[in-house]
């Protein structure tokens, strides 16, 4: 093992450790929600965004990209309320749907770019399996700034989000919209999956979101705690998985930290045994 | 004129293209304890959520001691179905105790001392003071039933609004929360509470509302529960012991 602690070594493995922070903690707000699968969804429907901000823009400046992939993002959250309100389908059969949806037309606009000659394209693809060991300085301050942005907005609302998610029939009647609330669990979700992709790439992130709780889940005692240790979860399981590619020059790092995740699961798995 | 707790008049309610409750006019009087009873399906949990702007109302008006539900939020407070709530919730029956001081603190301020005490109090009227570090989720359906009027307590509201409280718990609880309920009424609350068992309608409620999409009858518990009412209400005679 030849563990060489560079400047580039370090962004990756702050980027990835940051990043887990923020996934944590919308991947416990997601789970108290029975929406686990929508940070899937999310991570899958800013690809379309990502490209309409490359057409749009005709480079790959972060500032476009995150706009579209943020844009495109909540969209797919936003349809799924508003199909399943108007159709009365389940949620788990729309959020498969979006899902395929979004990627559908986000894998046809990143052929269409592929194909078009552009030279500045090349490198659009790092999306879908990340780049996290090629993380550079301004990814590793936006993959702290989502994170940041994800622990204020959690704590600033924190009573809203604890009493709506436990009870939103009593914060109904005591005149909390469920549509801010929705917003705001959304934009956490949102946000955090724009981080994470940097590093994961969209069909790896997502696993950042449901593993902790995972993890978590057997030793929880009140949401505040929940919200913390999942939090602290997500930065473990990414700095060790983080760390341990590499140091080992050929592993990938996305899924190491993954499969690091999985296995730390384990234990929390078999505790939960009935 | 008996001074009334809740006045509603006219009201409608569509739920997925079904009229769920047809021009439903009624009062609930004021410090009393009356019952919501008709059979499954017959709107009883559509009128409290319409009630409490919790779902969208074709039309209608309704008001809370006169004034409209914006006006009055603080003095009402709502004990859903214990069905409807994930009891897997991270969370101490303390924790969701204090839910009920929101009125007094907002979402953002601390909870003072005085915010503690009544919990403290809420918790031992409802007979919780040892369960108060207990995991919600590891506690009983009646426990938890008696968390939920623990809250209504500590949010000292004029009002309490309790969905279908008596369903699924066990006698003995029954009888405990019963208790509760008359405390509450002999301190002058009002209590409403969707009831689906008609053989304890009778003995448990001051008054009764009879509903099956329109109001079939209300008032005295005694006319309430004539045969006549009871067959138009369930399609079918139904016997009283």
């Amino acid at each position: 093992m030849t563990f060489e602690w560079s400047a580039n070594t370090f962004w990756a493995v702050g980027g990835c450790t940051l990043a887990g922070i923020g996934a944590g903690i919308a991947g416990s707000l997601n789970y108290l929600r029975s929406r686990s699968l929508s940070g899937d969804v999310v991570a899958h429907a800013v690809l379309p965004g990502i490209c309409l901000g490359f057409l749009f823009s005709g480079t790959k400046s972060v500032f476009s990209l995150v706009l579209g992939g943020i844009v495109s993002g909540y969209l797919s959250l936003y349809l799924i309320s508003f199909v399943q309100k108007n159709s009365g389908l389940k949620p788990d059969v729309l959020l498969a749907w979006a899902l395929a949806l979004f990627f559908g037309a986000g894998i046809f606009l990143l052929t269409l770019i592929q194909h078009s000659g552009n030279s500045a394209q090349s490198g659009l693809d790092k999306f879908i399996f990340g780049k996290a060991a090629a993380l550079t300085i301004e990814d590793l301050l936006l993959m702290g700034s989502t994170s940041l942005i994800s622990v204020i907005l959690v704590i600033l609302f924190f009573r809203i989000l604890k009493h709506y998610i436990f009870d939103s029939l009593f914060t109904g009647t005591m005149g909390l919209s469920s549509l801010f609330v929705e917003i705001l669990c959304n934009s956490i979700t949102v946000i955090v999956i724009i981080g994470g992709i940097q590093a994961l790439g969209f069909i790896l992130v997502p696993a950042l979101l449901v593993i902790p709780p995972v993890i978590a889940r057997p030793y929880i005692t009140t949401f505040k705690t929940f919200v913390i240790l999942n939090a602290v979860i997500g930065a473990a399981i990414c700095f060790i998985g983080s760390v341990l590619s590499l140091g080992f020059e050929s592993l990938p790092t996305g899924p190491v930290i993954v499969l690091t995740g999985g296995l730390l699961s384990i234990p929390s798995l078999i505790k939960l045994k009935r | 004129m008996k001074e009334s707790a809740i006045d509603i008049n006219n009201l409608s309610v569509t739920l997925s293209g079904n009229l769920i409750l047809e021009n439903i006019s009624v009062s609930v009087e004021k410090g009393m304890l009356t019952g919501l009873i008709g059979p499954n399906g017959a709107g009883k949990s559509t009128m409290l959520k319409a009630m409490l702007g919790l779902i969208p109302v074709n039309q209608g008006t309704i008001t809370f001691f006169g004034k409209p539900l914006n006006e009055i939020r603080k003095e009402i407070a709502f004990v859903p179905q214990r069905q409807e709530i994930d009891w897997d919730f991270p969370a101490t029956v303390e924790e969701i105790v204090l839910m009920g001081r929101f009125p007094f603190t907002g979402f953002f301020k601390r909870y003072s001392s005085e915010d503690k005490n009544e919990v403290e109090q809420a918790l031992a009227s409802a007979g919780l003071t040892n369960l108060k570090n207990r995991q919600i989720g590891k506690l009983s359906g009646g426990q938890q039933q008696r968390v939920f009027i623990a809250r209504a307590l500590a949010q000292q509201a004029s009002l309490i609004i309790l969905d279908e409280p008596f369903a699924g718990i066990d006698a003995a609880t029954e009888e405990t929360i019963r208790e509760v309920f008359i405390q509450l009424k002999n301190i002058g609350k009002t209590v409403l509470i969707v009831h689906h068992d008609l053989q304890t309608a009778a003995e448990y409620f001051d008054r009764l509302i009879l509903l099956n999409v329109k109001i079939i009858e209300e008032g005295k518990k005694e006319d309430v529960l004539k045969e006549e009412n009871l067959v138009s209400a369930y399609g079918r005679k139904v016997k009283l012991y």
